[in-house]
C-alpha cells in the first residue's frame, strides 16, 4: 500500500552551506528588527497582512476570552482553528516572549520546507525527464534540464521566501498566515515525497487550517497513484481508482481525527462554523485584499447565496480542468493551485501570495516562454505600494473612496492571475517544444505561431 | 392660705406653660403641615418667544429675562424648556456679540454663559410647541427637549411675540389659536401632566389667548386687553431697536425683588404694571383656579423652592402605612460595625471597578482528555513518519 521506501526520505543532516546561512541570518534578522521596532504595532492592524482569520489582535482577544472562561467562538470575533488557539494559549502561559520567537521559528521552518520542496521537486523533474526523454524531439536538447541548472533552485526558493518583504512584514505583524504557509509548504513537501500516509496527513492539516487546500488532494492523489502504477496509470484503471480512493480516504480520516481533536477542548463543534463556515460564507465584509467584499457590500440579500456559490466555486473549480490538462504533471498542478487559492480565497493576504512567489524558481526553466513578465512585475509592485496609500487616502483623508482601493485589489489579483496563466502557458509551450523541437515548422517550412487556447 | 394660693399660682403657671407649649408644638405641626399644603413637588417652565428678525429683539429679551429670573429662583435647566425663534446674540447686526440686554443701561446680560436654549430658530413651530406640552414627541427626542411633568408639577408657561384677537403668530409663518392652546392644556390635564399652570402672555390683545381655557387649575395673565396693543418700553439707541416690552419690564422689576424665601403672593403679581405705566390694561383669569391667589406664593410658579428647615423640635408624623419600622442596625443595608465612608459623588463609570480586578486565575484549563487525545495523535503521526 505504501510507496517503495526511498533513502532520500530519511532526513539527513548535511552541513549548511554559507549561502544558506546568509539567507537565514538576513531573513530572520530583518524579521527580528521589524518585530522590535515601533512599526510592529502598525503592521498588526494592516488589512493587507492580517485578515479577520489571521489577525493577531483577534488572537489576543480570543486568548483573553479564554482566560475569562468564555469560548472565543461564541461571537463573530475569532476565526482561527482550536488547535492553533491551544498552541498560542500554551505559549502565552509559559512566557509571553515566546510569541515572537515562535513566529520566527515558523518562518524558519517554512523556509526549510520550501528548500526541501525545491530539492525534491527538482529531483522529481529530472527523474521524469529521464523517463520521457525518448519521446522528445532531437532538436530540443537545449531545452532539457540539467542538474547544474537546478542546483541553485532550492537556494533561490529559500531566499525567495525568507527575504521576501511580504513575508517579513507578515511575520512582524504576527499574522498566522505564516502558520498557514507552514502547513501548505509541509503539504507540498509530503506530497512530492510520495508517502501516502504523510501526504494525506499534511494535506489534512493544511485543509484543516485553511479551508481551500482541500483541493490539493486531487493532484496529490494523482501523483501518488502515478508513483504506484507508473505508466499503467489511467482514470479507468481499477487499481488507479483504488489508489486515488485510498488517498482521498486517508485525507478525510486524518481530517476527521483533527476535527475530533478540536471538538475536545470546548466539547462542541461551534468552532466549525466560526472557522470553516466563516471562510466559506464570508460574512465579514471589511475591506481586505480579496475580491469578495466589494461585491457583497452592494448585493441584495436575495442574491447573496447565489453569488457566494459562484465566488467559492470560482476559487475551487479550476482544479478540475487543470487536472485534465496537467494529468501528467501533478506537481505543477499542485503549485498552480497554491497560487490560485492565494488569489481567489475569501480573505487573502500578502503572505499567501508570497508562498506562491517562492515556488516560482523551481519552474524557472519556463520563464523564457513567459510573455507578460514585465507587466506582472509592474502590476505587482504598483498594487503593493498603492494599496496602503489608497487605503489611507480613503479612510483617513476621505479624498478617495472604496472604488480606488478596490481597483488596487483588482490590479493585485490581475497581477497574480496573469502570472498564473502566463506560467501555465509557458509550461505547456515548453512541453510542446520538447516534443516538437524549439522552432517547429509546418509542412511548407513556415514557423508556427504558438497560442494558448 | 398663702401656701394654697402659691400652689394655685404654680398650677396656673403650669397650665399656662402647658398651653403655650401645646400651642407652640401645634404651631410646629402647622409649619410642617404647611410644607405639604401647596400640593406640588416640582416646578417646570416653558418660555416661548415666537418672533424672529432683528426688529423683534425685544421678544427675545423678554423671554431671556424671564428665563434668568426663573433660573435665579431655583428652577434648573433640566426643567426649563426655552424656545427662541431667532438668535439675537450671534446676529450679525448685534454690535455686542454674544450678549442680549434687556435694558439700555446694559446692567444685565441675559444671554450669559449658562443659557440653554432647547428649541432654537426654525424648531420653534406651533407643532413643536403643542407636542412639547402634550408630550407626544418622537422617540428620538432628547430629554432636554421634553416636558417631563407629572401630576405634581407646577408649570409656568410664558409666551411673547406678536398676537391678535384669538391667535399668536409663530415666526411670521403660522399661528396658534386660543382654541388650540386651550385644547393642549386640556390634554395635559387629562394626561395628568400638571398640577397647576400659570400662563403669562405678553403680546397685543393678549387676554384673548386665555379666553377659551376650560381646564382646571389654570391661571391666565395677559398684558393687554382685547383691542389694546401691548407696547414696548424703550429703545436702545446703540442697537436701534426696542429692547424690552413694558409689561415684562415691570414684571422683571417686580421679580428682581423676589427671593427664594419671599412670601409675596400672586395677588402682588397681578398688580404689576398698572395702566398708568403699562399703557395697556393687564388682565387676569382666575376662575379656573381652585386656590385663593392671595395665598399662592410667587415661588410656587417662578421658583423651585424646596422647603428645608432645620428644627431641633421633635415632630410627630402620622404613619400612613403599616409596614414595619426598622431602627439602627436592623435596617437593611445598614453599616453596623463598618466605618461609614465619607459621602462623595458616585463614580460615573462604575464598571471601572470590575476592570480594576486583574484576572489572577485563568478560568479555563486544558481538559485532560484533550491532552490525552493530543498525545495519541502525536504518537500516531510519529509512527506514520517512521513507516
Amino acid at each position: 500500500m505504501s510507496a517503495e521506501p526511498r533513502a532520500e526520505q530519511r532526513p539527513q543532516f548535511r552541513p549548511v552551506p554559507k549561502a544558506l546561512k546568509y539567507i537565514f541570518g538576513l531573513g530572520l534578522g530583518a524579521r527580528a528588527v521589524l518585530m522590535s521596532s515601533h512599526l510592529a504595532g502598525w503592521l498588526q492592524d494592516r488589512l493587507e497582512l492580517a485578515s479577520p482569520v489571521t489577525s493577531w489582535t483577534r488572537m489576543t482577544e480570543g486568548l483573553s476570552l479564554l482566560d475569562h472562561g468564555i469560548s472565543p467562538y461564541e461571537g463573530d470575533m475569532f476565526h482561527e482553528t482550536p488547535l492553533v488557539l491551544m498552541l498560542f494559549y500554551c505559549l502565552s502561559k509559559i512566557w509571553g516572549g515566546l510569541i515572537p520567537i515562535f513566529f520566527l521559528l515558523v518562518d524558519l521552518v517554512t523556509g526549510c520546507l520550501v528548500h526541501e520542496v525545491g530539492t525534491n521537486v527538482c529531483r522529481h523533474l529530472l527523474e521524469k525527464q529521464g523517463r520521457h526523454v525518448k519521446s522528445y524531439s532531437t532538436d530540443s536538447l537545449s531545452l532539457l534540464l540539467t542538474g547544474k541548472q537546478l542546483n541553485s533552485v532550492p537556494r533561490l526558493m529559500l531566499g525567495a521566501y525568507l527575504l521576501n518583504p511580504l513575508t517579513i512584514a507578515s511575520c512582524a505583524a504576527y499574522s498566522t498566515t505564516g502558520l498557514h504557509n507552514l502547513v501548505i509548504a509541509g503539504a507540498l513537501l509530503a506530497a512530492v515525497q510520495g508517502n501516502r500516509l504523510l501526504a494525506t496527513l499534511a494535506t489534512a492539516v493544511a485543509s484543516y487550517q485553511c479551508v481551500y487546500p482541500e483541493i490539493f488532494i486531487i493532484p496529490v492523489a494523482m501523483y501518488i497513484a502515478q508513483l504506484e502504477q507508473g505508466s499503467r496509470f489511467s482514470f479507468r484503471d481499477p487499481d488507479s481508482r483504488l489508489s486515488l480512493l485510498q488517498t482521498a480516504g486517508g485525507h478525510f480520516s486524518w481530517l476527521g481525527f483533527l476535527w475530533a481533536l478540536s471538538f475536545l477542548p470546548f466539547g462542541s463543534m461551534d468552532w466549525l462554523y466560526s472557522t470553516r463556515g466563516f471562510v466559506m460564507l464570508a460574512p465579514d465584509l471589511t475591506p481586505n485584499m480579496g475580491l469578495f467584499w466589494y461585491f457583497f457590500t452592494e448585493m441584495f440579500e436575495h442574491f447573496r447565496i447565489f453569488f457566494l456559490c459562484v465566488f467559492q466555486l470560482n476559487a475551487v473549480f479550476y482544479v478540475i480542468p487543470l487536472a485534465v490538462k496537467l494529468r501528467d504533471h501533478p506537481m505543477f498542478h499542485l503549485h498552480l493551485l497554491v497560487g490560485l487559492t492565494a488569489v481567489f480565497k475569501s480573505y487573502p493576504t500578502f503572505g499567501d501570495a508570497a508562498l506562491f512567489l517562492s515556488l516560482l524558481p523551481v519552474w524557472g526553466h519556463c520563464f523564457k516562454y513567459m510573455r507578460n513578465l514585465f507587466l506582472v512585475v509592474c502590476m505587482w509592485l504598483y498594487s503593493i505600494v498603492l494599496a496602503p496609500v489608497l487605503w489611507h487616502l480613503w479612510i483617513y483623508y476621505g479624498s478617495a473612496n472604496a472604488n480606488f482601493f478596490y481597483a488596487v485589489t483588482l490590479a493585485y489579483a490581475t497581477a497574480q492571475i496573469f502570472l498564473l496563466t502566463d506560467l501555465l502557458y509557458a509550461f505547456l509551450r515548453r512541453e510542446f517544444h520538447l516534443r516538437h523541437g524549439p522552432a517547429p515548422k509546418e509542412g511548407q517550412g513556415m514557423p508556427i505561431l504558438m497560442n494558448l487556447k | 392660705m398663702a401656701a394654697h394660693s402659691g400652689r394655685n399660682w404654680a398650677g396656673l403657671m403650669f397650665l399656662c406653660l402647658l398651653f403655650v407649649s401645646v400651642a407652640a408644638s401645634s404651631n410646629v405641626e402647622d409649619q410642617v403641615g404647611g410644607f405639604f399644603k401647596s400640593g406640588h413637588t416640582n416646578n417646570w417652565a416653558v418660555l416661548v418667544c415666537t418672533s424672529r428678525f432683528w426688529f423683534n429683539y425685544r421678544h427675545i429679551a423678554n423671554t431671556l429675562s424671564v428665563y434668568r429670573s426663573v433660573k435665579r429662583l431655583g428652577i434648573p435647566d433640566s426643567q426649563i424648556i426655552l424656545m427662541l425663534a431667532d438668535d439675537m446674540a450671534c446676529n450679525p447686526r448685534n454690535p455686542r456679540p454674544a450678549t442680549v440686554f434687556n435694558n439700555a443701561n446694559q446692567h444685565i446680560n441675559v444671554y450669559g454663559d449658562n443659557v440653554e436654549v432647547d428649541y432654537r430658530g426654525y424648531e420653534v413651530t406651533v407643532e413643536n410647541f403643542i407636542r412639547v406640552l402634550t408630550g407626544r414627541l418622537p422617540p428620538s427626542t432628547p430629554r432636554s427637549k421634553r416636558l417631563l411633568t407629572d401630576d405634581r408639577s407646577n408649570v409656568l408657561v410664558y409666551m411673547t411675540g406678536h398676537g391678535g384677537e384669538g391667535f399668536l403668530k409663530f415666526q411670521d409663518a403660522e399661528e396658534i389659536s386660543n382654541v388650540e392652546l386651550a385644547d393642549a392644556f386640556q390634554q395635559m390635564w387629562q394626561k395628568n401632566r400638571y398640577h397647576e399652570i400659570l400662563f403669562m402672555i405678553d403680546t397685543c390683545q393678549a387676554v384673548s389667548m386665555y379666553h377659551k381655557f376650560y381646564s382646571p387649575n389654570v391661571i391666565g395673565i395677559g398684558s393687554a386687553q382685547v383691542g389694546e396693543d401691548s407696547l414696548s418700553h424703550h429703545v436702545d439707541p446703540s442697537i436701534g431697536v426696542y429692547i424690552i416690552d413694558r409689561y415684562t419690564y415691570y414684571l422683571l422689576e417686580f421679580l428682581e425683588t423676589v427671593t427664594p424665601d419671599s412670601k409675596k403672593t400672586l395677588a402682588d403679581l397681578f398688580r404689576v404694571c398698572p395702566k398708568r405705566v403699562c399703557v395697556s390694561t393687564p388682565g387676569v383669569r382666575t376662575d379656573l383656579f381652585t386656590r385663593d391667589p392671595n395665598t399662592v406664593l410667587i415661588t410656587d410658579f417662578f421658583g423651585s423652592v424646596r422647603n428645608v428647615e432645620i428644627t431641633t423640635e421633635t415632630i410627630t408624623l402620622k404613619r400612613n402605612d403599616t409596614a414595619q419600622l426598622c431602627s439602627g442596625s436592623s435596617c437593611p443595608g445598614s453599616r453596623r460595625g463598618k466605618r461609614r465612608k465619607k459621602l462623595a459623588y458616585a463614580n460615573q463609570f462604575p464598571v471601572e471597578a470590575a476592570y480594576e480586578e486583574e484576572v489572577t486565575k485563568p478560568q479555563w484549563h486544558f481538559p485532560m482528555y484533550f491532552v490525552a487525545a493530543l498525545s495519541v495523535f502525536f504518537i500516531t503521526v510519529v509512527s506514520a513518519f517512521r513507516i
